[in-house]
């Protein structure tokens, strides 16, 4: 393995290790809107470490443009998706879990949420 | 640096089982669809990975495209549909 | 808005190129082409070409369409030589924006207090508010919730992580990309810690 080689796997661990960290934020944060900052950040910054270190791998070639489309792609419709959901939530009235509701809710049992149960 | 990538795409299949939690769980309609987004962005590289393990990257990159714009497109309608919806009424 | 948008419109009424933005938006679009493509022989670049001046003239009237009074809606501002300056910036946001939440996840506590703002800010140009969103979500400890007019909603995991914005700073990054600005950009600012308050 030449020296690109180790840089591109490093760069794909690195990102996979953020898309590790994105899904389980996703699993992990309390409420819809903090799990829209794992999504947001998280997902972006994975996904772009792992074309990218795809693209040092492959070299400079026709196949890397089109990994570098794949990632401007990406990296402007990723914000503009959790944006849109974001957007979506706050007109359904869902409200945000706050620092203050935080404090609130630890005295009493969690009341389960009545928003749009499927 | 065939293996790496092998192994690389096996840890991502076992990344993209997480967010089914939330899609099944999730409290909310809109938790469920930022995990089948979470899903579909986390699908994309899977297939440029899969592309390089067979050695045909160029057709794999545009279905990756593809599957991008898809992706959005319908996390942007989901988005929009429910948006109509108010609490309670 | 509070203030009349009069003054920051003159400065982009006169359209110094006008072609400047269609000569951007076909370069872009034929780079497109030519790397989904593949081919670059006579007859793919021709129909190419073709294409790209079809769309070009469906996007013509796109550009003419104002979504608020007062906005500019033109990207035939954005000076190149700032972007090479943000572009690195915005790459260092990401990256310690992704570390944040990497370690607010893996903590065992989770420790996080989240909070949502509301702010105002002076960007005239439709590109650059866009631009402010998505940076706002990409950059640390905040996620755009909504936009209207000048109006932002943002939430924030830690209240002190919306500092660079509220302070001026992330705003003047953006304004710079397109003119020079110095006067306070963010005004009326209120943060919400409760969710009775909204």
């Amino acid at each position: 393995m030449g020296m690109s080689d180790m840089i591109a796997v490093l760069m794909i661990l690195g990102g996979a290790f953020f898309l590790l960290v994105a899904s389980i934020g996703i699993v992990r944060f309390p409420d819809f809107y903090t799990r829209l900052h794992a999504m947001g950040k998280g997902d972006t910054l994975g996904i772009i470490l792992i074309l990218l270190g795809l693209c040092v791998y492959e070299g400079f070639t026709l196949n890397s443009a089109k990994l570098l489309i794949a990632l401007v792609f990406v990296g402007l419709t990723n914000p503009v998706a959790t944006h849109a959901l974001a957007r979506a939530a706050l007109r359904y009235g869902l409200k945000p879990l706050l620092k203050l509701d935080q404090e609130e809710k630890k005295p009493s049992t969690t009341s389960k949420s009545d928003a749009l149960e499927t | 640096m065939q293996d790496v990538l092998i192994y690389i795409t096996n840890l991502l299949a076992v990344i993209i089982i997480i967010p089914f939690y939330r899609v099944l769980k999730g409290p909310t309609v809109f938790d469920r669809v930022l995990g089948v987004g979470a899903i579909g962005t986390k699908t994309l590289v899977l297939i440029c990975l899969v592309g390089f393990i067979y050695g045909r990257l160029e057709m794999f990159i545009d279905i990756a495209l593809a599957y991008a714009v898809l992706n959005f497109i319908s996390v942007l309608a989901i988005a929009k549909y429910f948006k109509s919806y108010r609490k309670g009424a | 808005m509070t203030d009349s948008p009069g003054t920051t419109i003159k400065k982009f009424e006169q359209r110094e190129h006008p072609w400047r933005g269609v000569a951007m938006q076909g370069f872009a679009l034929m780079c497109l082409w030519l790397v989904l493509s593949g081919h670059f022989d006579f007859f793919h670049i021709t129909t190419g070409a073709i294409c790209v001046g079809i769309v070009l003239l469906l996007n013509a009237r796109i550009s003419s369409v104002q979504f608020f009074q007062g906005d500019v809606s033109e990207w035939e501002h954005l000076r190149f030589e700032h972007l090479l300056r943000f572009l690195p910036w915005l790459a260092w946001e990401i990256v310690e924006g992704s570390i944040q939440v990497a370690s607010a996840v893996l903590h065992p506590k989770m420790p996080i207090e989240p909070a949502v703002i509301r702010f105002r800010v002076k960007l005239p140009i439709v590109g650059a508010r866009v631009l402010f969103g998505n940076v706002i979500t990409l950059t640390p400890g905040t996620v755009t919730l909504s936009i209207t007019e000048d109006e932002f909603l943002i939430h924030a995991l830690r209240r002190k992580s919306a500092s660079t914005i509220i302070d001026g700073t992330m705003p003047r990054w953006i304004a710079q990309l397109f003119y020079d600005e110095d006067e306070q950009l963010v005004t009326s600012v209120e943060i919400i810690e409760s969710s009775k308050e909204m």
